[in-house]
């Protein structure tokens, strides 16, 4: 099992990565329409967490920027395989802190999507499914030592043939 | 939220009802011959318009109302989608937009606030708008009371007071037995005990300058508890107030109110035709106005830029990987 893990948690930090970097994007280039007109980029995606109603005005674009800056660090983190099991665990950390936001939106029931892929976002409820999905990819990154390959794999890859 | 398919089909009907709905008031040709609807259709129109911002970007309401009389129209963003028009988030200010029913005072009065509490009506387009232009999505209630009441019937309520369901918009239209009206309800049913569905009642109506408003929104949200039943989970009550500038409507162009605006989008060319085939404008070349707007001159190239950078970056991550591990 922990050799799985060890083999399966490159692919599965490429994955995570690619996700954040993607989320990233996808929220830069957003366009939405709020009460002071259209609005495109970053700003779009502060006017969908404005209408989340959940954090102060003041909060709205530090969050905003905070958010997508993160993503982009973490997502570069998990690609380059430096400190994976950091990187994971920091990654996994994002994807529960922002599961917590959106099981909040979802129980206020009052909006509609949350802007995590920017205009291919889809519900809610979907959001957090793929969050829980994200968080278990960065599991076996985060219990396993990824510096080194596991004992099983080890002996595995250096056992002596037997001859038959 | 309001289904939808519901508000295409409403749409569709409107396009395809619409100039025998006018021929018939034309006619005055209102009566029903199986269920008469308690109220009586009026003369010439001249529509007030009154346009609510439900502050949501999926979901505005536009209100046309004369002589207690409503329209509603519904300009969705998941509409958009599924007629494959625009960009489901182009801003219907900057589209050309008109509506079926049009008094030609200037446009649709727009509403903008944080909540429905800052309601305000006012003029928002830089020009009036012309006869010919139109809305992209157009469903309106209110031209299609006489067919509707023909398909639902009016329900007598106990207290004397009529209700019209219209459940392919999930609306309750209720007037009192001299046909005033008393509230137009929009009662959407929950989807699951996950999910709250909005409904919102206008009430109270007062009359402002010679026009009836309503003067309470109730704004419920409503769930389904474990027996499937529909309850309401919360209720709040807004007074609305709304400010009318007259010099707004000094200004305006005159109007033909028998006109009825219809358009004809090409889904090849994205041009949009007025009823008599004259080329009103492209709706790409909207699109790309509203990008420049908004600072994005093209977000799908944007995007796809990104994307084959986020790719180069996955490749790079494989190489790192395999180098690390050999």
């Amino acid at each position: 099992m922990r050799s799985f893990l060890y083999a399966a948690s490159p692919y599965l930090r490429l994955l995570v990565g690619i996700v954040f970097l993607g989320a990233a994007a996808l929220k830069y280039s957003m366009i939405t329409t709020t009460q002071f007109g259209p609005r495109g980029g970053i700003e779009a995606f502060a006017a969908t967490i404005a209408r989340g109603g959940v954090f102060p005005d003041m909060f709205i674009n530090p969050i905003a920027y905070g958010v997508i800056g993160l993503e982009i660090i973490v997502g570069l983190a998990l690609l380059t395989h430096l400190a994976p099991k950091l990187w994971s665990g920091i990654a996994a950390f994002m994807l529960f802190a922002m599961t917590i936001y959106l099981i909040y939106l979802q129980a206020r029931g009052k909006t509609p999507d949350c802007g995590c892929l920017g205009q291919w976002d889809s519900s809610i409820p979907i959001s957090i499914g793929r969050n829980a999905l994200l968080s278990l990819a960065c599991l076996p990154s985060i219990l396993t030592n990824s510096t080194k390959a596991p004992r099983t794999a080890l002996l595995r890859n250096t056992e002596p043939k037997t001859r038959q | 939220m309001i289904n939808s398919k519901a508000l295409f089909i409403v749409s569709f009907l409107c396009m395809q009802w619409s100039p025998y709905i006018q021929r018939t008031i034309a006619q005055g040709d209102l009566s029903n011959p199986v269920v008469k609807p308690p109220i009586a259709m009026p003369a010439p129109f001249s529509l007030k318009m009154v346009a609510i911002n439900t502050n949501r970007d999926s979901f505005n309401i536009y209100y046309v109302q004369r002589d207690g009389r409503f329209a509603i129209f519904q300009h969705d963003k998941q509409l958009f989608d599924n007629l494959q028009l625009i960009d489901k988030d182009k801003s219907w200010k900057i589209t050309p937009v008109n509506f079926v029913y049009y008094d030609g005072r200037n446009t649709i009065f727009n509403s903008f606030g944080g909540s429905p509490a800052d309601y305000y009506v006012k003029s928002d387009l830089d020009a009036p708008l012309l006869l010919g232009e139109s809305i992209h999505v157009k469903a309106c209630v209110w031209p299609f009371l006489p067919f509707l009441s023909d398909q639902n019937e009016w329900t007598k309520n106990q207290n004397g007071t009529y209700t019209l369901p219209i459940e392919s918009i999930a609306t309750n239209i209720s007037v009192d037995e001299n046909g005033k009206l008393l509230a137009v309800r929009q009662v959407p049913s929950p989807k699951s005990n996950s999910e709250q569905a909005h409904s919102w009642e206008y009430s109270g109506y007062t009359t402002n300058s010679n026009h009836l408003y309503p003067t309470t929104l109730i704004q419920r949200f409503l769930i389904l508890d474990a027996n499937g039943e529909t309850t309401i989970d919360e209720t709040t009550t807004f007074s609305l107030e709304f400010y009318i500038n007259p010099e707004d409507f000094d200004q305006q162009a005159t109007f033909d109110n028998t006109t009825l605006h219809m358009d004809r989008y090409d889904l090849i060319s994205n041009n949009v035709y007025d009823q008599n085939d004259k080329l009103l404008y492209n709706a790409e070349e909207l699109t790309k106005g509203y990008n420049d707007s908004v600072g994005h001159k093209n977000p799908t190239r944007t995007r796809n830029i990104l994307f084959t950078i986020i790719g180069l970056l996955g490749i790079g991550s494989i190489i790192i990987w395999k180098r690390k591990a050999a």
